[in-house]
């Protein structure tokens, strides 16, 4: 799967969104007032699962849920 | 130490502009704004609203995440001779409908896609006339009875003089957290918020060369405080929306934070994170409120924040 599809993916299971409501320049953080601490939390343990990867606390921060583009970069620097 | 008697909620930006125009009052990211240029933006919407035809003591309500509008729709609302609504950005369609209705609000400060998020229920806000959208509004869909507008239209509208206002006519509603069933309106009036403000400043011993990280949601009392304390001295404030603690302590270092107001369960995650020194360097209080503090949390705090 490509990385942005992945954040879509990510986003729309953990926002309980549809994915036609996302796309690179949705923003995320500010925009969706379900997304809180714990959304990160389950963000980040799905990346995890669909990735096989363990994700430290200190790679994350709120830039990377800035918009679903941004969280797909932050998936894409975890792919490789 | 105040030269000027402030008595109303927006005259605690105005008094400022007149004392020190070029102090810095508010910052968000990379962008910051002086009493001055706060004060000009403020009148200029509180004009627009009038233009709009808000009547005194009709409701403005603002529903967006921290940021420059939000502070200036609340004190512009204020100033227009309305109410200003703070609602918490986290809360969902249906809560939102629920304070809309409740108090009647005619005008809403939304993002376009945040009012795209309450289509289903804005028509059912029977007061609802008016959405100012920090973005553009041609990408929303008519919605029956309300005429929505950009922001940068409604500053540029030609507006109209507020009317006067006197300190025990109202200046805002806050809504209680709805722990116990819906959430309920708290009526304030101008020399509520003012009084607060000045005893809140007093017993912090703030000063005009304080800066105050707004961790605090603005829909709560004690976060739309953070604004009025520190304006009632002039100390300026950096909005930030708490989500990760160790933002916070990167934030105290970028901006040279002096003080923090924040409730226990902050605090209970702010003292398990290691603060750099470099926090220090400019740190000078912490403010426990809401509840009682947790003993274990108290003595983590006092050992690891590098307080003078």
């Amino acid at each position: 799967m490509q990385a942005l599809d992945l954040a879509k993916k990510v986003i729309a299971v953990n926002l309980q969104l549809e994915l036609d409501q996302l796309s690179a320049d949705t923003e995320i953080l500010g925009n969706f007032p379900q997304f809180n601490s714990l959304t990160i939390v389950g963000v980040i343990g799905s990346i995890e699962d669909e990735l096989d990867c363990v994700i430290d606390d200190e790679e994350i921060n709120t830039e990377i849920f800035a918009t679903v583009g941004d969280l797909a970069a932050f998936i894409q620097s975890r792919m490789r | 130490m105040r030269v000027q008697r402030v008595r109303l909620l927006h005259e605690l930006v105005y008094a400022m502009a007149q004392e020190s125009p070029d102090a810095p009052a508010l910052l968000h990211k990379q962008e910051s704004l002086t009493f001055a240029q706060l004060a000009s933006e403020v009148q200029r919407f509180s004009k627009s609203l009038c233009g709009l035809g808000l009547g005194a003591n009709e409701r403005v309500a603002i529903y967006l995440p921290k940021q420059f509008e939000v502070v200036i729709g609340v004190f512009g609302a204020a100033a227009a001779g309305g109410v200003a609504v703070p609602i918490n950005p986290m809360l969902k369609a249906q809560q939102v409908s629920h304070i809309l209705r409740d108090c009647n609000v005619r005008v809403l400060i939304t993002s376009p896609s945040r009012a795209k998020q309450l289509l289903e229920i804005l028509p059912n806000c029977h007061d609802l006339k008016f959405l100012v959208l920090t973005g553009a509004a041609d990408e929303l869909p008519q919605v029956t009875g309300l005429t929505a507008l950009s922001w940068q239209v409604a500053m540029q509208a030609p507006g109209q003089k507020p009317p006067g206002r006197i300190d025990s006519d109202m200046a805002a509603i806050l809504y209680t957290s709805g722990s116990t069933g819906l959430p309920k309106g708290v009526v304030l009036s101008h020399l509520n918020m003012v009084a607060a403000a000045d005893s809140s400043s007093e017993f912090l011993r703030l000063s005009a060369s304080d800066r105050l990280l707004a961790v605090l949601p603005l829909s709560f009392d004690y976060g739309l405080s953070q604004l009025t304390t520190a304006y009632y001295v002039g100390a300026s404030v950096v909005l930030m929306d708490y989500l990760l603690p160790k933002e916070v302590v990167a934030a105290v270092v970028r901006y040279a934070v002096t003080g923090i107001s924040a409730v226990p369960p902050i605090w209970n995650q702010l003292s398990v994170l290691d603060w750099p020194d470099e926090a220090g360097k400019s740190l000078r209080y912490i403010h426990h409120l809401g509840r009682a503090a947790r003993r274990s949390t108290l003595d983590r705090l006092r050992s690891k924040l590098p307080l003078p």
